[in-house]
């Protein structure tokens, strides 16, 4: 009987998935008819938004509770994100949308805070560290005042913890120390105690209470600070003196491109699996000095699921159109905007301009934009 | 006019580009605020319109409907469809107004519209047997083109044209254009979703005012169609402007010069400027097809002034004298003329 019955029900709910979907067809198309919008939402969002800021047909907004300046280049936003934000795993990030004049920016953010605060209080925290040559960060204490309204994206990243049961070796530099954090939170909440954590950090003291004060209560957490000046000299023997038993812990590690790299040619150089490493690197201190518009890069195309590396001088047009995917495209100088489309990620030149876009999204000719480094464009 | 040197050419270049480069560093909150402010109000007109002609039992609301609705198919097809198609407002990164999502009111596909214009039309302004504008146009508005027997009723569909057949004729040519490269499924249903919800959805909602909501939604489509037909009539094809011949070696100097003589401003106050898209700053907005249609009033004095420094002819007179024109030029051109004037690129 019972089985008869699971089967029955399994069925109705099939059905209903099938006819949940078409009504979203359907009301898709009506709402096309009627206001050539994919919903009739968009097509009220400019009259709504003014009225209720927190509410947005497609995206999820938040409300910023508190701007905390904690010293002189770090800021903490607490912020209330809607209904529609769906949570977070410790160590991901979310991706806030400042419109600084009349721009709206992307910019990627860790969560510092714990996954309690927000089932308690609904709030998450975002830890801002701010760049002296940032185009955003320095504006943030401007352009930003408590009960203002931000669009964010869904909590993203894989930068989670994949077991909680083995060993553990957490690497963290700079602002990695944020998804570090949590991730080390986490662990200790789950009375995984077997952790050792190497930060590598310059003069910012930032965690470096909270930390010290883990360790304190738990005595299987051991913590190293080294100094990010002597990145040179971190090698082989730092991590067999620090970490002897490296072989057996699952190792994570975060943080900025120039700092990781060197880590994880001495992890290599240790013949660790790389299936036993979880990485997570950004760029970080972005400057246009150091890249080089010449030097190519790899682009990723979203919609196509395809990977292609340029050369010299490929605008991803050409990128593109060399690696079998269609894009439409006009006059290739930029004027006629028909190869307009959204960067997901990653920093483009743009030819016409001789200017670098920023390292979210945003929407760019790819005709007359070169990648650099690892751009993902949705195409 | 005087056919200007290489280093007259690559000066003019370099002085519109600075003028270009400034005001494009200045874009901001002004501009951003300017295109969302035109969508409520687009937004706001289209509900009333609506509304008001369902309450068309009372005979004035009819007519306020139809100008309502007339209004906010200006609105969103000219201020907002086009400038918006342009990319003009990219750089607000907005998710729903800008040029890979917007799509208009107008019966044309989004997608089409943008190859035949912003490609087919901006890089190749009058230029015979390429722009796409002259090629629709079955009109024979200049001398330079080659005179048919068909020519001879020119005056007779021109009035039928303008009246009815405009932006249907845009959508039939898009297709035709497009149709070897693209998918032409979402075009037709455009259209078909047109029909329905104008001729069909809202008179049935007011069911017992069928035909007068009918009637009404026609009316509005007639007047948009006549505006538009006007107004892009008036920006390439009366006496003041010409028409060119493919030229190879173009230089970026020489394509500058031809865009401001092959199109034509139109005076008015600033509420007509609006209704019309700002397509009345028409030289402006070819040299800077991608400027703000918000700032291209601002820039339009120093267009003239660079216009008047190299000499340039720059046109500019009001919609009525330029109306009057282009029923001159269709007129005399029905008729076989001989082509007096040589092309610019022939003087020296």
């Amino acid at each position: 009987m019972n089985t008869i019955y699971s089967r029955q029900f399994r069925q109705i709910k099939t059905n209903f998935v099938a006819l949940k979907k078409v009504i979203k067809i359907m009301y898709r198309q009506f709402s096309y008819m009627l206001t050539n919008c994919d919903s009739l939402g968009i097509y009220f969002e400019p009259l709504i938004q003014p009225l209720l800021p927190m509410w947005s047909a497609t995206e999820c907004r938040a409300k910023i509770i508190k701007i905390d300046k904690q010293s002189n280049n770090i800021l903490t936003l607490t912020l209330k994100p809607n209904r529609r934000w769906k949570g977070f795993n410790p160590g991901q990030y979310v991706e806030l949308t400042f419109e600084k004049n009349g721009k709206r920016t992307c910019r990627s953010y860790y969560i510092a805070s714990t996954t309690s605060q927000f089932e308690t209080n609904s709030t998450i925290d975002l830890i801002i560290q701010v760049q002296p040559t940032g185009q955003i960060s320095t504006w943030l204490e401007t352009g930003l005042r408590e009960g203002q309204v931000l669009s964010l994206s869904q909590a993203k990243g894989d930068f989670i913890l994949q077991n909680l049961e083995p060993p553990t070796l957490l690497i963290a530099s700079n602002i990695g120390i944020i998804a570090v954090q949590s991730l080390l939170y986490q662990l200790v909440k789950n009375k995984s105690c077997n952790i050792v954590l190497l930060y590598l950090n310059d003069d910012s003291d930032l965690f470096i209470d909270r930390l010290q004060g883990i360790e304190q209560c738990y005595s299987g957490v051991k913590i190293e600070l080294i100094d990010t000046a002597r990145i040179d000299s971190f090698s082989k023997t730092t991590v067999e003196t620090l970490c002897p038993d490296y072989q057996k812990r699952k190792i994570y590690l975060c943080g900025p491109i120039n700092h990781i790299k060197p880590v994880q040619m001495v992890l290599k150089q240790l013949s660790v699996g790389s299936n036993n490493i979880h990485l997570e690197h950004f760029y970080y201190d972005f400057n246009t000095t150091l890249i080089n518009k010449n030097k190519g890069g790899t682009v990723y195309f979203k919609n196509h699921e395809k990977k292609a590396s340029s050369k010299k001088e490929d605008t991803i047009l050409s990128l593109a159109r060399r690696n079998g995917i269609k894009p439409k495209y006009g006059c290739c100088m930029g004027d006629c905007k028909l190869c307009t489309c959204q960067k997901e990620s990653g920093i483009v030149y743009n030819i016409k301009t001789g200017k670098y876009s920023g390292a979210g999204q945003e929407l760019i000719n790819i005709c007359i934009t070169r990648p650099v480094g690892d751009v993902s464009v949705k195409l | 006019m005087k056919k200007l040197s290489e280093k007259q050419l690559s000066d003019l270049v370099a002085d519109l580009h600075k003028i270009r480069d400034e005001t494009l560093s200045t874009l901001g909150k002004r501009d951003a605020k300017y295109i969302l402010d035109i969508r409520r109000l687009q937004i706001i007109f289209e509900i009333s319109g609506r509304v008001s002609l369902m309450l068309c039992f009372i005979p004035i609301f009819w007519v306020i409907g139809v100008i309502l609705l007339f209004i906010s198919k200006a609105l969103n097809n000219m201020e907002l469809g086009h400038n918006v198609m342009h990319g003009q407002y990219d750089f607000m990164n907005h998710p729903h107004i800008n040029s890979t999502k917007y799509e208009w009111e107008q019966l044309s596909y989004s997608d089409f519209w943008q190859y035949s214009h912003n490609f087919a039309h901006h890089t190749q302004t009058n230029l015979i047997g390429l722009d796409a504008d002259i090629k629709f146009l079955v009109f024979r508005m200049k001398p330079d083109i080659k005179w048919k027997v068909r020519h001879l009723f020119q005056p007779l569909y021109f009035f039928v044209v303008s009246l009815l057949l405009f932006n249907p004729g845009v959508v039939l040519f898009d297709i035709k254009k497009s149709k070897k490269i693209r998918n032409i499924r979402p075009a037709v249903r455009k259209i078909r979703n047109h029909i329905l919800k104008n001729y069909v959805l809202f008179p049935l909602l007011s069911a017992p005012l069928f035909i007068p909501v009918l009637l009404g939604n026609l009316t509005a489509s007639i007047l948009y169609n006549l505006w538009s037909s006007i107004l892009i009539f008036c920006n390439h094809f009366t006496e003041s402007t010409k028409f060119f011949t493919y030229d190879k070696n173009e230089s970026k100097g020489e394509g500058y010069v031809r865009n401001i003589l092959s199109s034509v401003n139109i005076t008015g106050p600033s509420w007509f400027h609006i209704l019309a898209g700002h397509l009345s700053f028409h030289i402006e907005h070819h040299l800077f097809p991608d400027m703000p249609s918000s700032r291209l009033k601002e820039i339009a004095p120093k267009v003239e002034a660079i216009c008047k420094k190299y000499e340039i002819p720059y046109n500019k007179a009001s919609l009525f004298s330029n109306y009057c024109s282009v029923i001159k030029q269709v007129f005399k051109c029905s008729f076989p003329t001989k082509n007096k004037q040589q092309p610019y690129y022939a003087q020296s």
